[in-house]
């Protein structure tokens, strides 16, 4: 559970690019997006999603509207991850 | 708010439905006006004794005959002044039902703000000539007021809320016949009261009078008609702001502007193309066009500045109506698309073999596709070659238009997909799209309204313009095919051009800047060339290279 928690972190600092942030400093329930937080973009939730699709490969519902809540900070990623995820060694 | 409600009947010469429709509405309540439009003597009399057997009937006698529109405003400005809040009109002749009133009552109970109108279900006493009509009148009232969905017009059975009724009574002069009841609806809805209906059951009594003049009263509603139309034209951006834009609608976006105009085209245009067919619904560009160029005076000033640029012969004033005009019939084409109109046979298209490629191999493709020509025959195109397509599209309006053109049209397979609601979500979502093989359409020349830091000043027209970096972003992540896609107008045909741009989009973080400013760079020269070939379809209707930032 800890190990996930920092493996997601670190690969959203790497997949982004994120120089001025280390994995330690995102917090375990700030909002990756929006204002008031990691302040994340469109365009880095395009790269992050691909990463994370790469990494655990994820597949999203087409019926499910609540995807975006998955999205929505590390915690809540791990949850995900943990349910439909299938991780792949790289 | 107090709720108080009394019945509205104007009244003409219809003695023998009178006291029965008076007595049947005593049971959802007391206060009843009868406004008297100067009947003839055996009707007064029929009048005078409803009056006398019942106290709380106000009857009020209008000298001479002056119509039904000053026989209502009459009543209205009576009941509010004795202190009532809304009337409920039904008319004298027994064609509603008074079963419905606890319905109507109901509703403007709920919605003490709205206009309460009844939907007209018919039986088959109805005559065939007024059934026509009343479809006209339904079209020219959406086209008035900008709405797909407008209450029923014409029919007399409906709640008004008095004190905005008797405002608009007092401030502007309403016709006093027949056409009042549509006059005063869009006016109203001009003035931003909301409406809400009630479906109720309407009958044309066998030997009921009616007093609609099929010449005078017809004359009279096309001649409404006409005042409003120019009224619409007047207030139209008003109107579709607040139906669009109501978050920001002094923005000077020009994602917003664009959609303006596409709100405001599409309500018509698809009433007038259901009505009169495709060919006379392009007439409709030019009222619209005429207008943008009118009032526009930054998109007509930009669409110069790009004329000059462009190298367009004598790009002045004149050039700059062709050039929207040109936007227009675009507008109306991609609305024709969207209704499912089959421009296949009017598509010269050279590349077929590349899009079969893309179809047979199943790789799935990005798209770049730009402001130039028809961005909408793109899926005309490939739903030929049965590749399913994704638009990626800036307007924030997209759920609501896609459940708009999906009425328009039961067989449209574009979905939308919005930038300003992508989350990874999406970016997951548009990669399995991809892996099935279907296309991810996005334009290039276009910088979203927000993230505007994501773009890169790349040489376009001579200067350098801010491109948006997102596009080429999206491309290299989907890890796939990237083409070019124009699609230009030539006279009645069109020609489209699918330019093979990469096989991958490869942008290693450290060349990052480098490789994206040289993508960006093919592409704007590539649009470039298009836009001097075809000067007047490249639809930008803002100063593309303005440096916001």
């Amino acid at each position: 559970m800890e190990s996930l928690k920092n493996e997601i972190k670190k690969l959203i600092v790497d997949s982004l690019g994120l120089e001025d942030l280390s994995p330690g400093d995102i917090g375990d329930d700030v909002p990756l997006f929006g204002d008031g937080g990691i302040g994340l973009d469109s365009i880095d939730a395009l790269e992050l999603g691909v990463a994370l699709r790469k990494k655990y490969h994820l597949s999203i519902d087409s019926g499910d509207s609540g995807a975006r809540e998955h999205f929505a900070s590390v915690n809540n990623l791990v949850k995900f991850v943990q349910i439909r995820g299938q991780k792949t060694e790289d | 708010m107090n709720f108080r409600l009394c019945f509205l009947i104007p009244i003409f010469n219809h003695w023998k439905s009178i006291r029965a429709t008076v007595e049947s509405l005593f049971r959802y309540g007391d206060d009843v006006y009868i406004v008297d439009d100067g009947s003839d003597a055996r009707t007064q009399a029929v009048l005078k004794e409803i009056a006398a057997d019942f106290p709380s009937v106000r009857l009020i006698r209008l000298p001479e005959n002056r119509g039904k529109g000053a026989a209502l405003m009459r009543g209205m400005r009576e009941a509010l002044r004795d202190g009532f809040t809304h009337a409920l009109q039904i008319d004298a002749d027994g064609q509603h039902d008074p079963g419905d009133v606890p319905r109507f009552i109901a509703l403007s109970r709920e919605n003490p703000d709205a206009l309460v109108c009844g939907r007209p279900l018919y039986d088959e006493s109805v005559p065939k000539k007024r059934l026509y009509g009343r479809r006209i009148t339904h079209f020219w009232v959406g086209v008035e007021t900008l709405r797909f969905r407008v209450p029923d017009s014409m029919c007399g059975f409906r709640v008004y809320p008095l004190a905005s009724a008797c405002r608009l009574i007092e401030r502007v002069r309403l016709p006093e016949r027949m056409s009042f009841d549509v006059e005063i609806l869009v006016r109203m809805l001009w003035e931003g009261t909301p409406a809400r209906e009630v479906p109720t059951r309407v009958v044309y009594p066998p030997e009921g009078v009616s007093h609609f003049d099929m010449l005078r009263d017809n004359l009279g509603i096309s001649w409404a008609h006409a005042r409003l139309f120019a009224g619409m034209l007047w207030r139209a951006p008003r109107l579709v702001s607040s139906k669009f834009f109501a978050r920001d609608a002094g923005s000077r976006r020009w994602s917003e502007f664009a959609e303006r105009g596409c709100g405001a085209g599409l309500t018509c245009f698809v009433a007038f193309y259901r009505l009169f067919g495709a060919r006379a619904a392009r007439v409709l560009a030019y009222p619209v066009v005429a207008y943008f160029f009118l009032t526009g005076r930054r998109a007509r000033e930009a669409s110069v500045a790009y004329l000059r640029r462009v190298g367009f012969p004598d790009p002045g004033l004149s050039a700059s109506f062709k050039h929207m005009l040109s936007f227009g019939h675009a507008l109306m084409d991609r609305l024709a698309a969207w209704m499912g109109e089959d421009f296949e046979a009017r598509i010269d298209f050279p590349d077929r073999a590349e899009l079969a490629r893309i179809a047979e191999r199943k790789v799935g493709a990005v798209w770049i596709a730009s402001h130039l020509g028809n961005i909408e025959l793109m899926r005309a195109v490939a739903a030929k070659e049965g590749v399913a397509v994704n638009a990626v599209v800036y307007t924030d309006h997209a759920p609501r238009f896609n459940a708009i053109v999906k009425r328009m049209n039961a067989d449209f397979t574009l979905r939308l997909v919005q930038v300003s609601r992508i989350g990874p979500e999406t970016a997951i979502a548009l990669k399995e799209k991809v892996e099935r093989g279907e296309l991810i359409v996005i334009v290039g020349d276009r910088t979203p309204p927000f993230e505007a830091g994501r773009v890169l000043p790349i040489r376009f027209l001579g200067d350098d313009a801010p491109f948006a970096q997102g596009p080429f972003i999206l491309a290299s992540l989907m890890a796939c095919p990237v083409y070019l896609f124009f699609c230009l107008r030539q006279g009645e045909r069109f020609r489209v051009h699918l330019e093979r741009f990469a096989d991958k989009i490869e942008l290693p973080r450290k060349e990052r800047r480098a490789r994206l400013e040289d993508c960006m760079r093919r592409y704007a020269e590539r649009l470039e060339h298009h836009c001097r070939t075809a000067p007047l379809e490249w639809f930008n209707f803002y100063d593309f290279w303005r440096n916001e930032n």
